[in-house]
């Protein structure tokens, strides 16, 4: 008898946790078809825009390159003819066939020749700056989400209380610095006055990039400053975002009743307060961190650092279509990989677009 | 939900390791401030890439003139006399349609093998198959002590050019695409070999074997800079020996920081003119471009700017300093500002001036719009003088700054009333400096000035044997004069400075053994610069 009531039980249990999982499986599976549907589309229109956007500059590249030219030297009549013949014909052929041939170089992996270092492939031009983009504002702008959410989610558990009133208005006296001004003043007192730090550059000059000791310890020396002012000056929008969305759920009914039931402080806060606080900000973060790879065109240029955003900066001067195709490329596919990875990550985050899902 | 916390404390903490450990490495500071070591800031921009290819027009400076050597040049700071380099004479024949080089016979290869008149005709054959000479060469042959070039016209004009052509080896070259080659390796004839190249530097190593003689500065070392502050910056640290960057306040942020070290020498090698767009009324009309000419103070704009380094120009477009047995007395001197006979000369063209504003007879107000470039502070500043001093005389001037990209545009496309920012340069010969400025045959001519007399006056010097170069170039300042196809305002100068701190014997106005304009980074003016450098004593 008991064996004829307990034994359909078990398969009828399991049944009913395997329905559910595969539930489970068909909302992410849906979402995440959905998801992969929508990014490939903004691919594509990323890689349009990306070959349109540059070609609308007004100008050519030759007669870009000759003004470079002229105003570091003197240009003799030779030299003109020989830009003119080598850049003349980079916009001259048809739109559409620039277009086609663009497509299927993407697809190959291949970008060309960059104009502002002919006759240097793109791609080796790309990788040249990659590395140090990407290590000097990964590493600042996880310092900086960190550490400014952990401290606006301090400040904004007691709105009022003296760690808000002392941290917020000044981190908004920080984020109302200039960029620009920061970098300047930094510079001008920790390496050219006090002389902690070299002045300029992406690391010794005499070393040559490589994984010796050397060349690594002298690199971190200089990317302190680099790093401390994009920390110092992105800090603060982290921590004012943060510290808000906490002040407002510090009220929530559930966070009140977290209280109530007697749990601890820290739990209240991490837990209930701040893992709802911190939604908003991740979404933003993943932006961030896709532009991380288009480089700090201001910082690279105070700091005269080696990295993307200067070279888009000499894309940009030089009219250097494949280059910037390029360097836009890299920028719109890292911030889509970024956010769909986000948006993965929310879905088991925030069991609220699950729902909204199915 | 334990877990994640946990998680997110890892993260922390491995954030926390990460900065200590960068902590710790801080303090080890590298130690590289060798005195032997010349350090140039050759390069504005913040990276480069390898290219040591002298026929790139992306060629690292150095790559010609350190590691290749060109044939000769013309000391155009001094009094163009002729430079040495790989050629020790040339002589003319056949009427300036075939040239004779001798050749410096102890000339050799870094790697130990002589450089032979064979590796010159190879250059010249080379260069013209790809199409990289703009000159009439028909032919190239060995002949006696070197090699004779033949013209199909007469070639005087373009001796400088000649001159400039560096020399390749044969064996390294001959299956090359000069378009296309990098160049990773160089072997060339000069005083330095190839050292390091980083993304922001290039370092050259002195030869000991050099054939010509000992290499005194042991290592130079050409640097990127991104900004002008920052070089200023690194200038008055001594980081830096040679500049040519125009950092703002030069006097004030360089030379007077160390004035025993610090020293400056503006190098002018090319002229600024005023264009005007000739397609457009009324420009067309010469009497408005007199008046325009007759309405400037030219020292006055010259020093807008780190007064001292431009310097105003007569109205042939030479200076007197340079050229002066050129020139006709009465045109040596910069025009002086009239304003009484700017006005005489736009009334014959209809303007008069009414409430201080200069109208044509309906009443419309004479006004031009002067491009440039925004981007260039002290190209902004000059530009901004002149429209000052036109707005003065009541005409409506005015200065739209534009990026370098929309400027080239609208010079392209001649989408202009005027111009300020192109410069010409003069050379040791004046054809290519009045070719590329008034020639509609010319890409830097923009101005539209279309003349059967220009051509054939250009024409005329472009074939003149150095004897009649004079006169040639005379019946070309007659037109600048008369016709007023530009309006020369100023000289351009460079800012030369360089630092006594580590290294003496530098080029000066006292001494102007060699051209340090910024070609001097390069070319028969840098080897002859480095080469006649010494290591100063230790006591800075």
């Amino acid at each position: 008898m008991g064996g004829v009531t307990l034994s359909p039980a078990v398969p009828e249990a399991a049944a009913r946790s395997r329905t559910s999982r595969s539930a489970v499986r068909q909302i992410w599976g849906s979402v995440l078809l959905k998801r992969i549907v929508f990014y490939l589309v903004a691919a594509w229109a990323a890689a349009t825009l990306n070959f349109l956007l540059p070609r609308m500059m007004p100008g050519d590249p030759a007669s870009a390159i000759l003004l470079k030219m002229s105003e570091l030297g003197p240009v003799t009549p030779d030299r003109v003819q020989l830009v003119h013949r080598l850049f003349g014909g980079a916009a001259s052929e048809p739109l559409w066939r620039q277009y086609f041939s663009y497509l299927g170089g993407l697809l190959h992996g291949d970008f060309g020749l960059s104009l502002a270092f002919y006759p240097t492939p793109v791609s080796t031009v790309v990788r040249s700056g990659f590395l140090w983009s990407v290590l000097l504002l990964g590493v600042s702008t996880v310092i900086a989400f960190v550490v400014g959410t952990a401290l606006g989610a301090l400040a904004g558990r007691r709105p009022g209380g003296w760690l808000d009133s002392v941290i917020s208005p000044l981190s908004i006296f920080v984020h109302a610095l200039p960029y620009f001004w920061a970098a300047l003043i930094l510079v001008y007192v920790f390496a050219f006055r006090l002389d902690w730090f070299p002045l300029s550059g992406g690391a010794g000059p005499d070393l040559a990039p490589g994984f010796d000791p050397a060349f690594i310890s002298s690199a971190i020396t200089h990317a302190m400053l680099p790093a401390a002012t994009i920390v110092l000056t992105s800090i603060s929008g982290w921590l004012i975002h943060m510290r808000n969305m906490m002040a407002s759920v510090v009220n929530e009914d559930y966070v009140l009743l977290a209280r109530a039931k007697g749990l601890s402080e820290t739990r209240v806060t991490t837990a209930y307060a701040a893992r709802n606080a911190v939604l908003p900000s991740i979404s933003s973060f993943a932006v961030s961190i896709g532009l991380v790879v288009g480089g700090s065109l201001l910082t690279e240029m105070v700091f005269n650092y080696p990295g993307l955003g200067s070279l888009l900066n000499q894309a940009i001067l030089n009219l250097d279509y494949p280059l910037m195709q390029a360097l836009f490329l890299v920028i719109s596919m890292t911030v889509l990989v970024a956010n769909f990875v986000m948006d993965c990550l929310y879905v088991l985050l925030d069991p609220r677009t699950r729902e909204a899902a199915s | 939900m334990s877990a994640r916390t946990r998680t997110v404390a890892s993260v922390v903490s491995a954030v926390a390791v990460l900065s200590a450990g960068t902590a710790a490495c801080t303090s080890g500071e590298e130690a590289s401030s060798t005195s032997s070591v010349l350090t140039v800031a050759a390069y504005s921009q913040p990276t480069l890439q390898a290219n040591f290819n002298p026929f790139s027009p992306n060629a690292l400076r150095g790559t010609v003139g350190l590691v290749y050597e060109q044939l000769f040049d013309f000391n155009t700071a001094d009094k163009n006399q002729f430079m040495p380099g790989l050629a020790t004479k040339y002589t003319w024949g056949a009427g300036g349609r075939s040239l004779h080089l001798s050749l410096d016979s102890r000339a050799k290869w870094s790697d130990g093998t002589r450089l032979t008149a064979d590796d010159v005709v190879f250059t010249f054959t080379f260069m013209k198959a790809h199409k990289l000479l703009a000159l009439p060469l028909t032919t190239v042959v060995a002949d006696g002590d070197g090699v004779t070039l033949s013209f199909s016209s007469p070639a005087y004009s373009q001796i400088q050019q000649l001159g400039r052509v560096a020399v390749v080896p044969r064996k390294q070259w001959a299956n090359q695409n000069p378009d296309t080659y990098i160049n990773r390796n160089p072997m060339g004839s000069g005083p330095y070999s190839l050292g390091r190249v980083t993304g922001q530097q290039v370092s050259f190593q002195a030869r000991k074997d050099y054939w010509r003689q000992s290499v005194p500065v042991k290592q130079i070392n050409y640097v990127t800079t991104s900004s002008t502050n920052l070089l200023a910056q690194q200038m008055v640290r001594h980081e830096v020996d040679l500049a040519y960057a125009g950092i703002p306040n030069l006097k004030s942020q360089y030379l007077d920081k160390d004035p025993a070290h610090n020293h400056l020498w503006p190098i002018r090698a090319s002229m600024k003119p005023l264009l005007l767009n000739l397609r457009r009324a009324p420009f067309d009309n010469v009497h408005v471009r007199k008046g325009i000419a007759l309405a400037l103070d030219r020292a006055k704009v010259a020093n807008a700017y780190n007064p001292g380094v431009y310097q105003a120009v007569g109205p042939t477009g030479l200076t007197a300093q340079s050229w002066g047995s050129l020139i006709p007395d009465a045109d040596k001197e910069p025009l002086t500002q009239n304003r009484t006979a700017a006005l005489q000369e736009l009334a014959q063209a209809g303007y008069t001036l009414k409430g201080g504003r200069l109208v044509d007879a309906k009443g419309k107000q004479l006004s031009l719009e002067i491009l440039t470039v925004s981007t260039f502070a002290d190209g902004m500043a000059y530009a901004q003088e002149v429209a000052d001093q036109l707005s003065q005389s009541g005409i409506k001037a005015t200065v739209p700054g534009e990026a370098p990209s929309a400027y080239v545009a609208d010079e392209g496309k001649h989408n202009f009333d005027a111009v300020f920012g192109d410069a010409y340069v003069y050379g040791s010969n004046l054809y290519n400096f009045y070719w590329s400025m008034l020639s509609p045959d010319s890409p830097q001519s923009v101005i539209g000035w279309k003349d059967a007399g220009t051509t054939a006056a250009l024409d005329a010097l472009a074939k003149a044997d150095p004897s009649g170069q004079a006169q040639a170039t005379q019946a070309l300042e007659k037109i600048m004069t008369d016709q007023v196809p530009t309006i020369p305002v100023v000289v351009k100068g460079t800012p030369y400075m360089y630092s006594t701190t580590r290294f003496t014997g530098w080029p000066s106005e006292k001494n102007p053994y060699t051209t340090p304009d910024p070609g001097a980074v390069s070319g028969v003016y840098a080897e002859k610069l480095f080469l006649s450098l010494r290591p100063a004593n230790s006591k800075g």
